[in-house]
C-alpha cells in the first residue's frame, strides 16, 4: 500500500491495454452483453463507429489504483463520483491517475479527497471525477 | 423488443446477487486486478458488486441495446466477503428526454442479509429512443 498523506501526493498510476479479448471476458464476468461492446457490425452503426469497452471495466482500473493506494479502507468507506467522458476502444492504452486535493481532520479521523481519472494513449481524458475516504479507519 | 418507457419512481426490489468464488475470480481475471488484497483476504472488489448489481437492474428494466453508461457514483459502507448473501434494490430517481435519448438516473442499494446497506450507487444512463 502506498503512503498517501498530503495535498498534492500522486496516487500510483496504473497502465492497462484494453483488448477485445478482455472486453469479452468482462462481458462474461459481469453479464453485460450489450452488443456495442461485442458486435463490430452493431458498433459500426453506433455514434462511436466501433466497439466500445464497458465503462465499468475502465472504472475497475480506478478502483484498483485506489485499492493500491489506500488498501482495505477503500473497500470499507470509499466514495467515488465519475463521468464517462469518452469511449475506450479495443487496443487503447488507459492510464488511471489521481492526486490528493484535500486532507481534513474530522471526528472520524483524517478524510482524504482526491481528483481521479483515466486518459488514453493520446492524452484524452476518458473518465474524470473524484474519490474520498477515511484511510486506515478500522 | 417492445418495452415501457422508463419512469421516475419506478422501483426494482428483491434482486439477489451471487458473490461466490467463481464469480469473483472470473471478475478479477477479466479486469486483470493485480492487488493482492483480493487474493489474500477473500474480499470482493466494490466495482464487482456494483457491476453485478447494475447488470441485473438493466436486465429488469429491459433497456435496449446501445444503452450508454454516462456517469457513476459509489459509496462503500464496509468490505464484503466472498460468499456473503447480498441483495439489491433500485429506483429510477430521474428521467428526462434529450433529443433521441432518454436520460435516466438509477439509484441502488446493496444490502447484506441483515438488511444493512453495504454499498450505494447512482448510475446515469443514456437510453436510445429509436429502439424503444
Amino acid at each position: 500500500m502506498t503512503i498517501i498523506k498530503e495535498i498534492g501526493d500522486k496516487l500510483p498510476e496504473l497502465h492497462k491495454q484494453v483488448t477485445q479479448e478482455q472486453i469479452e471476458r468482462y462481458a462474461h464476468a459481469s453479464g453485460d452483453f450489450n452488443p456495442i461492446h461485442l458486435d463490430p457490425e452493431f458498433a459500426k452503426l453506433s455514434s462511436f463507429g466501433r466497439i466500445v469497452a464497458h465503462g465499468m471495466l475502465i472504472l475497475s482500473f480506478l478502483s484498483e489504483m485506489l485499492t493500491t493506494s489506500f488498501g482495505q479502507s477503500w473497500l470499507e468507506n470509499g466514495r467515488l463520483k465519475v463521468r464517462f467522458r469518452s469511449p475506450v476502444h479495443p487496443d487503447d492504452v488507459v492510464t488511471a491517475f489521481g492526486s490528493v486535493t484535500k486532507v481534513t481532520d474530522t471526528d472520524k479521523g483524517h478524510h482524504v479527497a482526491c481528483v481521479i481519472g483515466c486518459r488514453n494513449q493520446n492524452g484524452e481524458v476518458v473518465i474524470s471525477g473524484e474519490a474520498s475516504l477515511y484511510p486506515n479507519s478500522e | 423488443m417492445t418495452r415501457s418507457p422508463l419512469a421516475a419512481g419506478q422501483e426494482i426490489a428483491g434482486i439477489s446477487l451471487r458473490l461466490d468464488v467463481a464469480t469473483v475470480q472470473g471478475y478479477l481475471s477479466a479486469v486483470e486486478e493485480s492487488s493482492p488484497l483480493y487474493r489474500e483476504s477473500r474480499l470482493v472488489p466494490p466495482t464487482a458488486i456494483a457491476a453485478l448489481g447494475i447488470r441485473v437492474i438493466l436486465e429488469k428494466l429491459a433497456l435496449p441495446s446501445g444503452t450508454l453508461h454516462a456517469a457513476q457514483e459509489l459509496s462503500m459502507n464496509r468490505a464484503v466477503a466472498i460468499d456473503e448473501d447480498v441483495s439489491c434494490t433500485a429506483k429510477i430517481a430521474q428521467c428526462s428526454l434529450r433529443g433521441d435519448w432518454q436520460f435516466a438516473v438509477v439509484e441502488f442499494t446493496i444490502m447484506d442479509k441483515q438488511g444493512e446497506a453495504i454499498q450505494e450507487g447512482r448510475t446515469t444512463l443514456l437510453v436510445p429512443q429509436q429502439n424503444a
